[in-house]
């Protein structure tokens, strides 16, 4: 599909998410006009409280994902190199894969007594075990072939790990950390409101519902989603693709 | 023998098994410098489990290997600097051609200021100085192969292992990289220790053709190529070479036959 065909479809499905949006509005009561979310949205971004929880949020997210990223990569090396650290460290990683994000972000809350680094351990808690099963499947699938070649043209063992293994891994690396990441932005919400935190996005959704604050529901939301897929196709996307710059594009 | 007469690579009394299962029985092989010798044998006669013995990857069970006079797998034996072109190109993606080049010339004993004039040198020989800064997925199958001649050549070393380089090529492809192989090879005086399953393509490269039995390989016979270079495959003898050589193998590979 051509980039114009590309962008044509995008747009047909905003625009059936804003008639779905219409539809909801003029059916319930719970769903605020789009015209007036549209009108108060200029104001709303102007607003420096906005920046501020959007800050707060994007900070406990990113602590928590670099968190959650190194353990779950040194998790997976270990679990690759070592059979004890297979049998002992598994236990870790099925037991985070299998417990309900809201379950960990009371129980981390609780822990640190609603403390900033009870946010943080939540998102690593929930992040960890997708780096580490992601990461290794691409050790599980490593190119032995090219072993032999940095073998028999007697490469350094740092020039093995950095010219050979990284960027063999760097596709599930990425990919896992995609996965990481959406996971992320939904934890440390879901974290913010059983935290009751008094900032954040997950404190001014809490706050807007309570006091049925319907637009500034609404903003709140499209923000939240405009900077998660920032974060997305802004960021990571656009840094895969440098990384990948070597692979065939489509009609090569 | 011919060339000179110092010897490259010595191979006596090899032996290597895998449990109980005895890949090579005995192999003794001597190469001269700038030999071109190929290794003629059928499949799981043992040629890669040879190949990885002689390219440092594999310690043999039985027997000693030696490279330029100094013996290899030894504890205080310095694994020597040899060029390998694989089956299939096995180059980095992730890194350009010139990369990839500088990757194995970092590990070589090649002074770093003469790096850029060599890569510059080797890619126009093998015709293919324009995909310098190319990626190997753009390049063709035989353009990556010239590639991994390129890097085998660049290392400066002892000698060159070659398994079946051209067997994934198409034919034309194949025969003009041979053609051009053998250029190199005459301009650059490389030992090339090469293996393959044709007998043609042995006849046309060869100064001498190694034979192994069928596993556990054996050197059953080793025949001199008696065609003087440059050869040609219109050549009315590579054609009866190939057919004497034929006799001898089938005599080797399957004696019941004859």
């Amino acid at each position: 599909m051509t980039r114009t065909g590309e962008l044509l479809w995008s747009i047909c499905a905003i625009l059936l998410l804003i008639a779905a949006w219409w539809f909801g509005y003029s059916h319930t009561k719970f769903i605020a006009s789009p015209i007036e979310v549209a009108r108060a949205l200029p104001q709303f971004l102007g607003n420096p409280e906005t920046w501020f929880h959007m800050g707060v949020t994007f900070q406990r997210l990113a602590v928590g994902l670099a968190a959650g990223v190194i353990l779950g990569m040194s998790a997976a090396f270990a679990i690759h190199r070592s059979p004890l650290a297979h049998q002992f460290l598994s236990v870790y990683v099925s037991f985070s894969l299998r417990t309900p994000s809201a379950i960990a972000a009371i129980m981390a809350l609780a822990m640190f007594k609603r403390d900033e680094i009870g946010y943080m351990a939540v998102v690593g808690f929930i992040t960890f075990p997708f780096m580490t099963v992601g990461l290794l499947d691409g050790l599980r699938s490593a190119d032995h072939k090219l072993d032999d070649v940095a073998k028999i043209y007697r490469v350094s063992t740092w020039c093995h790990v950095r010219d050979f293994l990284v960027p063999f891994l760097a596709p599930y690396t990425f990919s896992a950390l995609r996965n990481a990441h959406a996971l992320a932005w939904k934890i440390v919400v879901v974290a913010e409101i059983f935290g009751a935190a008094q900032e954040g996005f997950g404190a001014e959704f809490n706050y807007a519902f309570d006091y049925f604050l319907l637009v500034d529901l609404h903003l709140w939301l499209l923000v939240f989603m405009a900077l998660v897929l920032f974060a997305e196709y802004g960021v990571l996307r656009t840094l895969e693709r440098r990384v990948f710059k070597w692979r065939l594009r489509e009609g090569e | 023998m011919n060339k000179n007469s110092e010897i490259v690579l010595h191979v006596e009394d090899l032996g290597v098994s895998f449990g109980g299962l005895e890949a090579i029985a005995k192999i003794d092989i001597s190469v001269a410098r700038g030999e071109f010798i190929a290794i003629l044998g059928p499949s799981g006669c043992g040629k890669s489990t040879l190949l990885n013995v002689l390219s440092g990857l594999l310690p043999p069970t039985r027997g000693t290997v030696s490279v330029e006079g100094r013996p290899m797998y030894r504890p205080e034996s310095e694994a020597p600097h040899v060029g390998y072109v694989f089956q299939e190109h096995r180059l980095l993606p992730w890194r350009t051609v010139k990369q990839n080049l500088e990757l194995v010339l970092a590990s070589s004993k090649v002074p770093q200021d003469r790096w850029d004039d060599n890569i510059d040198n080797i890619l126009e020989t093998l015709h293919i100085s324009r995909y310098k800064d190319s990626w190997p997925l753009r390049l063709s199958g035989g353009e990556r192969q010239r590639v991994s001649i390129a890097r085998a050549l660049l290392v400066e070393p002892a000698y060159v292992m070659m398994d079946e380089p051209f067997s994934t090529l198409d034919e034309l492809t194949a025969r003009t990289l041979r053609q051009e192989l053998i250029e190199i090879w005459q301009r650059t005086g490389t030992t090339i220790v090469f293996v393959t399953h044709s007998i043609r393509e042995a006849t046309f490269l060869a100064d001498r053709i190694v034979i192994l039995t069928r596993g556990p390989a054996l050197v059953d016979d080793s025949y001199t190529v008696p065609i003087d270079r440059p050869r040609t495959y219109e050549d009315p003898r590579i054609g009866q070479i190939e057919a004497e050589i034929v006799e001898r193998v089938l005599s080797v590979w399957e004696p019941e036959k004859k």
